[in-house]
């Protein structure tokens, strides 16, 4: 099928504050073509993604075509005027404004005068509707009133009515079930047929070889390769997606495990389905599988911040049911979350004051704070995790993101805690400092602390960990000890049906 | 997902909510103080509650793009004082009232300019630009209240009335009403206004121009804020610059009170006209049982704290799906 190319990149570079996030990207979209993109987390496809909707600029050098002809997009309207729509991550409906408002809101230049066409708006909703098959939603419904997936249809919809020829969707099926990924993944061939281009970018492999002409592999911002539909094998895709090995990277000192510290039967949140699992003392425990498979979900429920629906937690021999942060602090468990500036540290504070921050109480005489206690903490944290400062008294806003954790493993520590709960460690630190975290983890358990560990990073978790955890889509797909498994296994176990 | 019936009349319930409040207010003053329903008496709480209606009015679009303006109490008596002046100088009524008017949507338009272009939180300049409005207000006056005297203006904007009973400016009330009414669901301005307050990154990412949406918000805000102004100096036929110094709050207030999501991109029109005639029943009510200001205020406050949390609580369910 020698069709026509319709959007073409060449060379699209993209870099954030020094940070290198795509190198030299080709890529090549031809007419009617379900085109997928493939990777691990952070490989780079959102970014692409967006610098074609024009979300983000290109790097100098860069080049985007459409019919062969170099356009410049610099605002998402010149992406939407190229007829390319994208369907975001987070969608872009208005919850307040009813489907057919939602439907029109690319195309309101067509719109001409000074009024709202209410009855142009539902007629233009109605037949776009009806032409994706989908007549049975009802226009005038407010999209708060409407299911996940039925919103998902209404974005697809909002595509097709701003006469997209190509539609860039991101992650379509990551929150929805898998009965209604189905239908989309109709949707989408049924759009193919009408001669729609579309880039798909979905981390379940299995959809892509379902749906997918050819596939194209990032990884670390590097395009890999491209494969057509006969070359698709899960073999070839999880190759591509992994390829490395850095496992002398992460030292991992052997420790002796002891007695179980927790033990989780069958727990079920909204998010998560009859997970269980047990943690020794020393044990590093690793929880592996793709962004919203629920992995963040079972430290929050640990962590009393998801309310527990059924199952049973025992925490060293004793029945457990954590019920507010507060409590679980109480019972020594430290929860160190992915947001390090939303949930972890006070920014325009010193690394003395968000170091101190917890355990205020033993620092304080009469309700005066002990200055000097302070500084003698800040300074031993300071020294102990080799935090690279000139002062104690620096805002934690000005330190880098490897720094920036230091302070927050530093404050949790000073309360002594026996079980660490870790979301994505090393997230957004730089590769030296990784190792160093890594150090301090191994410290830990060797002082007997155990530490759960979510991550993204297979190599990390592979290194790291003593065993690992790996869950798909809210299930428990099984738990690996960590000197047999390897990169392929893990995907498989979180990628594929 | 299938809404059943009594979800759909539990639904009912929770958007009339506004006007079972006051129904229930009306019929509890109703019963404690046979004065209440007196028609004279009725009367008496619409002409009271206009200038509050009408500021209500364009605050609901401003919550509904997600700004609040509390300057609008400086704008009022800034235009009260304007017009005074001018009028006092032989100027035409017509031109005297449009100048008054143009003050206020200047007063509107600096708000949104330094706060939308500053890329600053509106609240803060609103604070800071009250004090100035209402120092200019102090400069032209020289502190005293200027006296009106145009016959014709005391009776459109103040204490006129048709038929012997209705008062005038209630024909002000009902344009000010049918404008914002035809704003928000007629034009495209109220289409934009919607998207913006319900998704300001969807609005983006269609290419809207977000930013002068806003302003024109911030000028119909001062606009109609100029309209209270021109009503309250009507009533008491003086331009002064004390009065309406609690306009801005009692606006928001009686918003939040008629169901306008406080969190952005669903105003409630309707809801609003209805949120003012609680505070105004409120006010009236407690009055005719002897009721001071002091148990007034105290009793409006927690009427307006009930409200937010049921907001709250009905946008929690609401979006608990």
């Amino acid at each position: 099928m020698a069709s026509e190319i319709i959007l073409e990149l060449k060379n699209v570079s993209k870099t954030f504050s020094g940070v290198t996030v795509l190198k030299n990207i080709d890529l090549d979209i031809k007419k009617g073509e379900v085109h997928a993109l493939l990777g691990e987390n952070g490989a780079g496809k959102s970014t692409l993604i967006k610098i074609v909707s024009g979300y983000h600029s290109m790097d100098e050098g860069g080049e985007l075509l459409v019919h062969g002809k170099k356009i410049d997009i610099k605002r998402p309207k010149d992406s939407i005027n190229a007829h390319i729509s994208t369907i975001y991550q987070e969608l872009t409906l208005c919850p307040h404004l009813t489907v057919a408002e939602n439907i029109a809101l690319d195309k309101q230049d067509t719109f001409k005068g000074m009024l709202q066409q209410q009855k142009e708006f539902t007629r233009l909703s109605r037949n776009t509707l009806n032409s994706i098959d989908n007549p049975d939603i009802d226009t005038k419904l407010l999209i708060s009133d409407l299911s996940i997936a039925k919103r998902q249809i209404v974005e697809i919809a909002k595509a097709v009515a701003s006469d997209a020829e190509v539609i860039l969707m991101d992650e379509p099926t990551a929150s929805i079930s898998q009965k209604d990924a189905e239908a989309l993944m109709h949707l989408v061939l049924k759009l193919k047929e009408k001669g729609v281009s579309i880039i798909y970018i979905s981390h379940r492999i299995h959809e892509i070889r379902q749906i997918a002409d050819r596939v194209t592999v990032l990884r670390d911002g590097n395009k890999i390769g491209t494969l057509k539909k006969d070359e698709m094998t899960d073999e070839r895709i999880i190759n591509m997606m992994v390829g490395r090995d850095l496992k002398q990277m992460y030292p991992k000192k052997k420790v002796v495990l002891g007695e179980t510290v927790l033990s989780v039967e069958n727990l079920t949140t909204k998010k998560f389905r009859n997970v269980s699992f047990s943690v020794q003392r020393g044990e590093i425990f690793g929880i592996a599988g793709l962004v919203g498979a629920g992995r963040t979900e079972i430290c929050d429920a640990l962590f009393g911040r998801m309310p527990i629906l059924s199952g049973t937690i025992e925490l060293f021999g004793k029945p457990y049911l954590p019920n507010k942060p507060k409590d679980c602090i109480d019972k020594g468990i430290a929860y160190i979350t992915e947001n390090r500036k939303e949930s972890g540290l006070c920014l325009p504070l010193s690394v003395n004051e968000n170091i101190n921050l917890v355990n205020l109480r033993e620092k304080m005489r009469l309700g005066i704070v002990n200055q000097n206690r302070f500084e003698e903490l800040s300074e031993k944290y300071r020294n102990t995790l080799d935090i690279r400062i000139q002062s104690i008294n620096m805002l934690v806003r000005k330190l880098s993101g490897g720094n920036q954790q230091k302070v927050v493993l530093g404050k949790w520590l000073e309360f002594g805690p026996q079980l660490i709960l870790f979301d994505e460690p090393t997230k957004g630190i730089d590769v030296g400092t990784k190792a160093e975290i890594y150090r301090i983890m191994g410290d830990l358990v060797n002082q007997g602390v155990s530490i759960i560990m979510v991550s993204s990073e297979l190599p990390e978790i592979l290194a790291v960990t003593d065993r690992i955890l790996v869950m798909r889509e809210g299930e428990m797909k099984g738990i690996l000890n960590t000197h047999e498994a390897t990169s392929e296994r893990i995907m498989r176990l979180a990628a594929l049906n | 997902m299938s809404i059943t019936l009594w979800n759909k009349i539990k639904k009912k319930i929770l958007d009339l909510r506004t006007l079972i409040i006051l129904i229930f207010i009306c019929v509890l003053f109703a019963v404690l103080k046979d004065t209440f329903y007196n028609p004279i008496n009725l009367i008496n709480i619409l002409k009271r509650s206009i200038y509050i209606a009408v500021a209500a009015f364009s605050t609901t679009l401003m919550l509904t793009q997600g700004n609040l303006d509390i300057s609008v109490g400086g704008t009022a008596a800034l235009v009260g004082t304007i017009l005074a002046i001018i009028l006092k100088a032989n100027v035409p009524l017509p031109l005297a009232i449009l100048v008054g008017l143009l003050s206020g949507a200047l007063a509107g338009l600096i708000v949104g300019i330094i706060s939308i272009k500053g890329k600053t939180e509106t609240f803060l300049v609103a604070i800071a630009m009250k004090y100035v409005y209402v120092g200019i207000a102090y400069l032209i006056t020289r502190g005293t209240p200027i006296p009106i005297n145009n016959k014709t203006f005391l009776n459109v904007f103040g204490t006129g009335e048709v038929f012997g009973f209705l008062p005038m400016p209630i024909f002000i009330l009902i344009a000010a009403f049918l404008l914002i009414w035809f704003l928000y669901k007629k034009t495209k301005y109220g289409y934009y206004l919607r998207a913006i307050g319900s998704n300001i990154e969807a609005a983006i990412v269609a290419g809207i121009n977000t930013d002068r949406i806003k302003i024109i918000t911030f000028v119909i805000n001062g606009t109609f804020a100029a309209i209270a102004g021109l009503n309250l100096a009507g009533i008491f036929a003086f331009g002064s610059p004390s009065v309406a110094s609690d306009l801005a709050l009692d606006a928001i207030a009686a918003v939040v009170l008629g169901g306008s999501a406080v969190s952005g991109g669903k105003g409630n029109i309707w809801g609003t006209v209805v949120g003012v005639l609680i505070m105004g029943v409120i006010n009236n009510g407690l009055q005719l049982l002897g009721a001071q200001y002091d148990i007034q205020s105290i009793i409006k406050g927690a009427i307006i704290v009930i409200a937010i949390l049921l907001d709250s609580w009905v946008s929690r369910t609401e979006y608990a799906k």
